[in-house]
């Protein structure tokens, strides 16, 4: 039986990781290398708990699939947004990207919604 | 007594008539409603197909009861039980029940038939149609009940088809407001009413108006259950049958369709509470406070209304006080009746009010129907009936017959029933109270005085009617009157729906539908007396001549009064060179002040609308503030705490996607702390 302590230094150092990756990354796709980071410390705490109690219905693997599951339909989605992002934008720096914010587009000084789609009308 | 029976040799004839006196109407109001409306030949069929077979029903339970005094209980829907006792929900069939159940379907008959001519470019001829047969069977529901809760379903439905009915023509404000009025002024009797039907139900345990009736039951109660029971029930009749001082309906009533008058007067509602009261008067009698307070409250309307009834302007505002007046009488006969001739004076007066006050509503109608007004008075007045006779001779001759039975001219229905009132009033007069402790001579004397002083006015008003409505204006040409001069033999012109009635040229004549009506009416409205002689009039009645002698007097000076009025007025109308100007309205004899109090009401509507509508009115007012600056000031301040929260919450809607993560992160490790510390 190995110890604990490896698995939860890893899974803390990979939160580590993937919050400052989250909190701190303007790149879009670097954030949710990060948010995947994250997920994988859950995923690594999780399995590791189900072997050190020795659960019968390992619902901690079973949990793991699902986040797997979920991580993959998620990076799908989030990643069809990032593209739309930069088709529409030009780049993915989510600094920039304030427009669904109050009164943003005046900040971001990018013309507002409906004059930008009343041209092709 | 009245003894029932469950067997007899014609019990289910009986019993079979009873019912289908009540579901005969019921099914055709039901089906006349059902039925699309532009079949106006099969809606007018269901109408007046359900008036027939309930009068047949009726004319059979009146065979079979007719010659006894025996009281037969018939099932309906079968017993309801509930916690606290069973309810019979049973009708009964006995001579009264047979009596006013013939005389309920004649009407309604008469009012079908008139109706489909008179209502023809009505559009809402099949709601009229149905819910005129839901009234009668409302009304022969009340009269034929034998179970208190059923006749106080048929009372409560009387109030909702008063209303839908006069205001049938609801395009027109006023016809909405009488009807508004007419439902609330009733219903405030009617509160009293049921009050007093729990009071009943209470006090002795039953349900069953034959149980009721039994002496030993009514011997069970006290004196203050009776009375208190008995004045709640006049409180309800006061109100239905439109008495001192809930009158201030009917009046407005007129508004509704003729038809509909002639039905509310004559047959259904206002006859509703004599009858009720005639079929409790074993309750009654037991109760002399409630009887004279009876009598009082009948013979201040019955002079009242005479006297208002004078100084109308309008036939149909006449008939209507004139209604009240009739009424009071027989109430007037309920509170003296003596114990050995029962209710029978005043369901006399019931039946000839029904037939000649019907009558005298139909031929309002008819002659309306040429010139579109019920407005009296001389022609240079605007368009009036005046001059109906060169117009409708026979309609004229008509009501003629019905204002001499109204005006109690001998051989006449009126006269006899009059008599019979005056004669039960005369017995208590004279004679003592019930109980012999002469608690009713007093009230004898009053409904004897005031009933002949009545008499008097009656003949008055009845003359001045006929005065301003039959003859023609000596030099005045009818054709100036607004109407065609038309006689009733003329073809009937060709009637259109869609044009509407206020064309002068349509409604020429009256069609054969009505006129036929109205010469069947004429015949009870002549012949009621006979029912004396007859063994229809459940009880007995009391003739005497001196009352019979001062009241045909006083009729006849009634009349002569009225006509010498219309010569002294003539000659008070300035400048009346004129021959048909020097015949006034006999009304002008009155000062102008009186006229316009007894026109008005004697400002009764005012008073009710000082003690009644302006307090309640006050009230609504009061609500309406506490509804709306307390009630109402919670929900606003919530509505003002969420927009203020919005405000406040849209400043963390920074579109900076970082902030939002890292909230959520904050969030995460707020839930996960909060998560270990409370373990």
């Amino acid at each position: 039986m190995i110890h604990l302590w490896p698995a939860v230094l890893l899974a803390c150092v990979l939160v580590g990781a993937g919050l400052f990756g989250v909190l701190a990354r303007r790149n879009a796709v670097l954030v949710l290398i990060g948010l995947e980071l994250l997920l994988n410390a859950a995923n690594l705490l999780l399995v590791t708990f189900d072997a050190a109690y020795a659960d019968r219905l390992h619902s901690g693997q079973v949990l793991t699939l699902f986040v797997i599951t979920v991580a993959a339909a998620e990076v799908g989605i989030a990643l069809a947004v990032v593209l739309l992002l930069f088709r529409r934008r030009g780049d993915v720096d989510l600094r920039r990207a304030r427009e669904l914010g109050e009164a943003s587009a005046e900040d971001a000084g990018i013309p507002p919604e409906p004059a930008a789609s009343a041209a092709p009308r | 007594m009245n003894t029932v029976v469950a067997a007899g040799p014609d019990v289910g004839d009986i019993a079979w008539a009873a019912r289908f006196v009540v579901v005969l109407p019921a099914l055709a109001a039901l089906a006349g409603a059902v039925v699309p409306r532009q079949y106006r030949t099969t809606i007018s069929a269901v109408g007046v197909g359900g008036a027939l077979a309930a009068l047949l029903a009726a004319v059979t339970e009146l065979a079979g009861t007719g010659g006894s005094t025996v009281a037969h209980s018939v099932a309906l829907l079968g017993p309801a039980p509930t916690g606290a006792g069973t309810i019979d929900l049973t009708l009964r069939a006995d001579r009264l029940s047979a009596v006013v159940a013939v005389m309920v379907c004649v009407v309604a008959l008469a009012v079908q038939v008139y109706s489909v001519a008179y209502q023809c470019d009505d559009q809402r001829y099949r709601a009229f149609a149905s819910v005129v047969s839901l009234f009668t069977a409302a009304m022969l529901l009340v009269v034929q009940a034998d179970d208190l809760l059923l006749l106080l379903i048929g009372w409560e439905v009387m109030g909702l088809c008063s209303y839908l009915l006069i205001g049938h023509d609801s395009e027109r404000r006023a016809a909405r407001h009488a009807a508004v009025k007419a439902f609330l002024v009733t219903r405030m009797g009617d509160v009293g009413f049921v009050l007093g039907i729990v009071t009943l139900l209470a006090a002795a345990d039953t349900s069953s108006v034959s149980r009721l009736l039994e002496p030993g039951t009514l011997e069970r109660l006290s004196t203050a259950q009776v009375t208190a029971a008995s004045l709640l029930l006049i409180a309800g009749v006061v109100g239905k049958s439109a008495q001192l001082p809930l009158q201030t309906w009917l009046p407005d009533a007129m508004e509704g369709p003729t038809p509909v008058s002639a039905l509310i007067h004559a047959a259904t509602m206002v006859a509703a509470g004599g009858y009720v009261l005639a079929r409790l008067l074993p309750v009654l009698a037991q109760a002399p406070a409630a009887r004279a307070v009876l009598a009082v409250v009948a013979c201040a309307s019955m002079l009242a209304a005479a006297l208002a009834a004078f100084a109308q302007s309008d036939l149909k505002r006449v008939l209507a006080w004139s209604t009240i007046s009739q009424v009071a009488y027989l109430l007037a006969g309920i509170a003296v009746a003596p114990p050995d001739l029962g209710a029978a004076p005043a369901v006399m007066q019931l039946l000839s009010h029904a037939a000649f006050k019907s009558l005298l509503f139909l031929c309002a109608g008819a002659l309306a129907y040429r010139v579109h007004t019920t407005a009296m008075g001389r022609v240079a007045d605007g368009p009036s009936l005046a001059g109906s006779w060169a117009r409708s001779p026979v309609t004229s001759v008509l009501l003629t017959v019905g204002l001499a039975a109204l005006a109690g001219v001998p051989p006449l229905s009126g006269f006899w029933s009059k008599e019979a009132v005056l004669g039960a009033a005369e017995v208590a007069a004279l004679d003592g109270g019930v109980d012999g402790a002469g608690s009713l001579v007093w009230a004898g004397w009053l409904v004897l005085v005031v009933g002949l002083v009545t008499g008097f006015v009656t003949a008055a008003y009845a003359t001045r009617a006929w005065m301003l409505v039959v003859p023609s204006p000596a030099d005045v040409p009818a054709e100036s009157s607004g109407a065609q001069l038309v006689t009733d033999d003329s073809p009937p012109a060709e009637l259109l729906p869609s044009v509407p009635r206020r064309d002068p040229l349509l409604h020429a004549a009256v069609p054969p539908a009505m006129s036929w009506t109205l010469l069947g009416l004429a015949v009870p409205t002549v012949l009621a007396g006979l029912l004396l002689i007859g063994p229809v009039v459940p009880g007995a009645i009391h003739l005497s001549s001196l009352t019979g002698a001062l009241a045909t007097t006083l009729a006849l000076a009634g009349i002569v009064a009225a006509g010498a009025a219309e010569r002294f007025a003539g000659r008070r109308v300035p400048g009346g060179a004129s021959a048909a100007d020097r015949r006034g309205d006999p009304v002008l004899v009155l000062p102008a002040g009186v006229r316009a109090f007894l026109a008005g009401g004697f400002g009764l509507d005012a008073v009710h609308h000082a003690l009644v509508v302006a307090p309640t009115r006050l009230l609504a007012r009061g609500v309406t503030v506490g509804d709306h600056d307390v009630v109402d000031a919670y929900p606003r301040g919530g509505a003002l705490l969420a927009r203020w929260a919005g405000v406040a919450l849209r400043l963390t809607q920074t579109g900076r996607t970082t902030g939002y993560l890292g909230a959520l992160a904050a969030g995460a490790v707020v839930v996960a702390l909060a998560g270990v510390g409370l373990r």
